[in-house]
């Protein structure tokens, strides 16, 4: 690979180059934001609604991590795949051969209800219960590094570090996966493209 | 589309199998094989390139079958066009309708979907009783009436044949999947040394070359079994590099026979690839890397489970219970779920153990949901479930059971 020096290329290419940099392609998550149940029903500020929907557009597009704090998380996570803006040259991404990994230390995903949703295919979902926080997030960022998912839905009782969390959401958007992180416990918000609280 | 039909006098799997090795689209019902051209005649440089291979390996059964048949432009039409008397017909492409058009109407009992052929003769052939005392010569007569009136004079019925016809049905044929086993038997009698014997052999191991090819996996390990009048020996050859080389098998054949002895005349020898090894993936698509990410996923699922065990991670196979934390299992391969049902009572997206709690009952709401009856052999009591709504807009799920609460789910 040649590098070449900053300061050697034209300014529009400096500036392209600079764009690609994820962290500052990054659009900052601005609170409050609309719940996301408001953005299904159509209620709430229109403006605000409509960067909420660009944001989650750009995550659907891009990839990268998605936050719920919410202890109501899942069903906000239902509600926004439900709702979410799909790209117009790709498939609908419930026809697609996406697959989704979904992770969680505590309890389990009700496999009959999230199929009553008709959320995401089933038969495209692996699951993993490991018994520790600190296993979720690196069974998830394993899951996530091997490029065989587009989708990942993590549920963790407890944080990590951000350093961690910066891995995940390299990780993300380097393969293109979508993360959703179910999290009550305070994360590090610059490195998600969007969180909601409820 | 292009189709050689072949009739042979018997069901010949070996046959189909080493036909693989030119064309991934084989059909074989009973005596009849069919074989797509259009699949790998690129590959092969033309139609002509792909006729020189067939006729290859046509050569090494030569002797063994008698084969007559036809080229055409769909497999439907094939049968009643193949001319008999051992030969090998080619119609050029787009002649294919023209000349069963031109046939009798005795070609119709052999036109159509192969499967089903056997089935439908009784009543072709009163159908082309029928048709002549109505007017009706060749196929084309038939061909040419309007759908309609096929309905009106014939029944419904005979308008799948109408259609097969003239070519508007498409014909759906199971791909021949080779099974069994690898097994070729030679007579030796005419061996009269061991130069003889090894020219012999040239026919079994080419024949197995193509079947293996077929197949797409290499000989580890061949057996020879050597019937001799006084009674038979058999022989193992272990290959520390598999192969399917038939050449290259012959030298090694002929090498390690040169240090065997009989001592009673040699009748026949059979040769039975008993172990073998995959060469490669199979074929993949050309535009998806669906097959290779599905093998990733496959064995990033065996990790996975073999790390956290089977009954914490892996696919969901939905069951029929009623009972909501038995209602699916973790399985290893991906399962088609059945359905959505019409009715599915509110149930929440995440669910605990059920483990017994103190529940204040004064400070939420309660909503009966559903009462679940548990199996009477385990003993356990009949579950109350209830929606509770509690403070900060938070829902539960719980059940109580003889005085005692237990938390079952959250709506979250």
């Amino acid at each position: 690979m040649v590098s070449l020096p900053l300061s050697g290329l034209a300014p529009e290419v400096r500036l392209k180059n600079l764009k690609e940099l994820s962290f500052l392609s990054k659009p900052q998550a601005t609170y409050p934001s609309p719940s996301v149940k408001d953005v299904a029903e159509g209620k709430g500020n229109d403006a605000a609604t409509s960067a909420f929907l660009q944001r989650s557009l750009q995550w659907m597009e891009k990839g990268g991590l998605a936050q719920s704090s919410s202890p109501r998380g899942a069903e906000s996570m239902v509600r926004l795949l439900h709702s979410a803006p799909l790209p117009p040259h790709k498939p609908a991404w419930k026809e697609a051969k996406e697959y989704a990994v979904w992770v969680s230390d505590t309890g389990m995903l009700n496999a009959e209800a999230f199929h009553q949703l008709e959320c995401f295919p089933l038969q495209n979902l692996i699951v993993a219960y490991p018994p520790e926080p600190r296993e979720v997030w690196r069974i998830g960022l394993e899951s996530i590094q091997t490029g065989l998912f587009r989708w990942a839905f993590l549920k963790v009782s407890e944080g990590c570090e951000p350093s961690f969390l910066r891995k995940l959401q390299l990780a993300s958007e380097k393969v293109n996966c979508r993360t959703f992180i179910l999290c009550s416990r305070p994360l590090p918000h610059w490195l998600f493209r969007f969180s909601f609280g409820s | 589309m292009r189709f050689l039909y072949l009739r042979l006098p018997e069901p010949r799997p070996d046959f189909a199998e080493a036909c693989l090795a030119i064309t991934p689209k084989v059909h074989c019902v009973g005596a009849h094989l069919y074989l797509e051209i259009t699949a790998t005649q690129n590959y092969f440089g033309g139609f002509e390139g792909w006729l020189a291979r067939f006729d290859s390996l046509r050569a090494l059964y030569e002797n063994e079958i008698p084969f007559e048949g036809v080229v055409a432009d769909r497999p439907e039409w094939a049968a009643p066009l193949c001319a008999g008397s051992r030969r090998l017909l080619i119609l050029p492409e787009g002649q294919s309708q023209e000349a069963l058009y031109a046939k009798g109407l005795t070609a119709l009992l052999t036109c159509g979907d192969p499967q089903s052929l056997e089935a439908e003769h009784k009543v072709r052939v009163k159908l082309i009783q029928f048709m002549k005392q109505v007017g009706l010569h060749t196929v084309g007569d038939f061909a040419r009436l309007p759908p309609d009136a096929v309905v009106r004079r014939f029944g419904k019925g005979v308008l799948q044949l109408h259609d097969s016809v003239r070519g508007k049905r498409p014909l759906c044929l199971r791909v021949f999947e080779p099974e069994g086993r690898l097994a070729e038997v030679m007579d030796a009698e005419e061996a009269s040394c061991h130069d003889s014997l090894v020219h012999l052999m040239n026919g079994p191991l080419t024949k197995m070359e193509a079947r293996l090819l077929g197949r797409a996996v290499l000989a580890k390990k061949i057996t020879f079994t050597f019937k001799l009048e006084s009674g038979a020996k058999q022989k193992e050859l272990f290959l520390t590099e598999p192969s399917r080389n038939s050449g290259a098998l012959l030298t090694l054949f002929s090498e390690w026979v040169n240090g065997l002895k009989w001592d009673s005349p040699l009748v026949k020898v059979g040769v039975e690839v008993t172990d073998t090894i995959a060469q490669g993936s199979r074929q993949l698509h050309l535009f998806d890397d669906e097959e290779t990410r599905q093998l990733d996923l496959q064995s990033y699922l065996e990790r996975l489970r073999h790390r956290l065990g089977s009954d914490r991670a892996g696919f969901i196979k939905l069951k029929e219970n009623h009972l909501p934390e038995r209602t699916w299992e973790m399985v290893a391969q991906p399962v088609l779920p059945a359905p959505k049902r019409d009715f599915y009572p509110a149930r929440p997206l995440y669910l605990f153990t059920p483990k017994p709690f103190v529940f204040n009952a004064a400070l939420w709401r309660l909503t009966a949901t559903e009462k679940l009856t548990t199996s009477w052999w385990s003993g356990e009591p009949p579950r109350q479930y209830y929606l509770a709504h509690g403070p900060g807009d938070q829902k539960l799920w719980l059940f109580q059971t003889e005085e005692k609460w237990y938390l079952h789910g959250e709506f979250c």
